[in-house]
């Protein structure tokens, strides 16, 4: 029997990793909540003042994001650990940073994307203004790939380590920062939007690049 | 030289010689660690060769 | 040249080159020191408060140098499975952090009488506050895995990918600092360069360098012993230094 395509095999790691998560889906609703409750404790934390609020709208939404995608990142590659998927993984005629990218992807499509859809709800919180309200989606939507991607990284590294959670999180914040600045900066500096949002782009195409491959190579030095 | 124009810095003392203070507490502290960590480990491995040849009579 | 890459032979090469290199580094530092503390003459702007320069610009300088070295001697590890390569990886982040925690000390402390405050999120500042947080994360990965070996492939891992993002990192954080601060926060820059502040800023740098060579030789030598301690010539060590 002649091993699948790439393609194939591509496809079908993210359409198994999309449908274990369907089924448990508090796997994906955890983080939306969680991205929830950041964005409201705000207000209470700093007055309902609403300039005050819609000036720190785009930091606050962005960093609830990354926080939100970070508690999500330890289930990426630990169920599969567990379970000696991985391996298998690790293991099959295709190059491994490939079947990374399309756990990446199928991860972002269950935690970040929901984070898109929902954000503009968590803006209204804040009083952002409608006109404005695309650029927080479109800079989110560029930037949520890119957490998942290097987020991975993180994740591959630390796999089956006590402390995992916190350990993830101090490996992968500082490396978030460039996404952290011209996501939010895309939204609160309004004259140089699309600077913002290319730079912000050109980030994700790096990192989908490279992220895979230094996912890959952390997978293999974990499984070792 | 004018001992006490050159402690006060012309009134930034304070700063400059709490820099180089930590700075220097710092840079002591990567040579003592060292040392004492070599200390350690060599008393660690002599406690342990002494185990070894205690079994081996 | 080869030889040195067996942790014996290096063992013994480390000790031979620490004191002088620690002559030197004493000697460098104290010329530096006299020349920047006695000799240069104060500051137009600054006044004396700039002396402050000549341990803060070294330390950074050092903070990005040393973490290059670190993920370099990685990169070597993973390359070439050498030993020596991992160790000097290892020995060089707790250096490279007190370096990053130096500038970062020193550099509000040279910032507060110009700008009134402990802290401004001045772009080189913010920079070094994230390449500690590197630092600190290439040590906690370090620290959690057991396995020397693992740890540290894992941490050479890491270290590159934020060697690659630190120019990513300060550019976007120089960027955020130019949009963001006002006109009249000027930055910790260096005053105008007169060769006689030039040159003890130049010593002190060169005297840092070789503080760290010092230092990361003596820590990769007691960890050499410690990774080697089931071989025949580190009980050989251990008798001859009784």
């Amino acid at each position: 029997m002649s091993a699948p395509s790439l393609f194939a095999a591509a496809r079908g790691v993210f359409m198994r990793d999309v449908t274990v998560a369907l089924r448990r889906s508090t796997d994906i609703l955890t983080p939306l909540v969680f991205f929830t409750i950041v964005v409201t404790l705000f207000p209470l934390g700093v007055g309902p003042g609403p300039n005050l609020l819609r000036t720190m709208a785009p930091g606050v939404i962005w960093v609830a994001a990354l926080l939100a995608t970070m508690l999500s990142l330890g289930r990426l590659f630990s169920n599969d650990y567990a379970d000696g998927t991985l391996e298998q993984l690790a293991l099959a005629p295709h190059p491994l940073s490939i079947l990374v990218l399309s756990k990446i992807l199928a991860h972002w499509v269950l935690t970040g994307l929901p984070l898109v859809i929902i954000s503009p709800l968590l803006a209204l919180q804040l009083n952002f203004e409608d006109q404005h309200m695309w650029i927080l989606v479109m800079s989110l939507l560029l930037g949520t790939p890119v957490l998942s991607l290097v987020g991975s990284i993180g994740a591959a590294l630390t796999l089956g380590l006590r402390g995992g959670g916190v350990l993830v999180s101090l490996l992968v914040l500082p490396l978030y920062t460039p996404a952290l600045i011209f996501g939010a900066g895309a939204v609160s500096a309004r004259d140089l939007t699309e600077v913002h949002l290319s730079l912000l782009a050109a980030v994700l195409v790096l990192a989908t690049i490279f992220a895979p491959w230094a996912a890959a190579a952390g997978l293999r030095i974990s499984l070792d | 030289m004018n001992w006490s124009d050159f402690i006060v810095m012309g009134g930034y003392g304070h700063y400059v010689w709490s820099a180089y203070g930590f700075t220097t507490v710092v840079l002591a502290l990567n040579i003592v660690i060292p040392l004492r960590r070599r200390h350690s480990v060599m008393r660690t491995l002599r406690r342990l060769s002494r185990a070894e040849a205690g079994q081996a009579e | 040249m080869y030889k040195y890459a067996s942790p014996k032979n290096f063992y013994a090469l480390a000790g031979q080159l620490i004191p002088w290199l620690a002559g030197l580094t004493v000697l460098l530092l104290a010329v530096g020191l006299y020349l920047g503390l006695f000799v240069a003459p104060p500051d137009y702007q600054q006044g004396e408060s700039y002396r402050i320069m000549f341990i803060h610009v070294p330390s950074a300088w050092m903070s990005l140098f040393v973490y290059v070295v670190m993920a370099a001697a990685g990169a070597a590890g993973l390359a070439w499975h050498t030993k020596i390569a991992e160790v000097l990886a290892s020995a060089c982040a707790p250096v490279g952090a007190s370096f990053t925690l130096i500038t970062l000390v020193t550099g509000s402390l040279w910032g507060k009488p110009m700008w009134g405050t402990w802290w401004a999120w001045d772009a080189r500042l913010t920079s070094e506050l994230i390449l500690l947080f590197l630092y600190i994360g290439f040590m906690a990965l370090q620290a959690s895995i057991d396995e020397p070996r693992r740890a540290a492939r894992a941490a050479a891992v890491l270290a590159l990918v934020g060697v690659v993002n630190i120019p990513i990192i300060h550019f976007s954080v120089e960027w955020w600092n130019t949009l963001h601060q006002p006109a009249s926060v000027s930055k910790v820059g260096t005053p105008s360069i007169h060769p006689s502040m030039l040159v003890p800023l130049l010593l002190m740098a060169l005297g840092f360098k070789l503080y760290f060579f010092t230092v990361v030789l003596m820590r990769m030598r007691y960890q050499i012993l410690e990774r080697e301690k089931y071989s025949h010539w580190v009980a050989e060590v251990l008798a001859a230094e009784k």
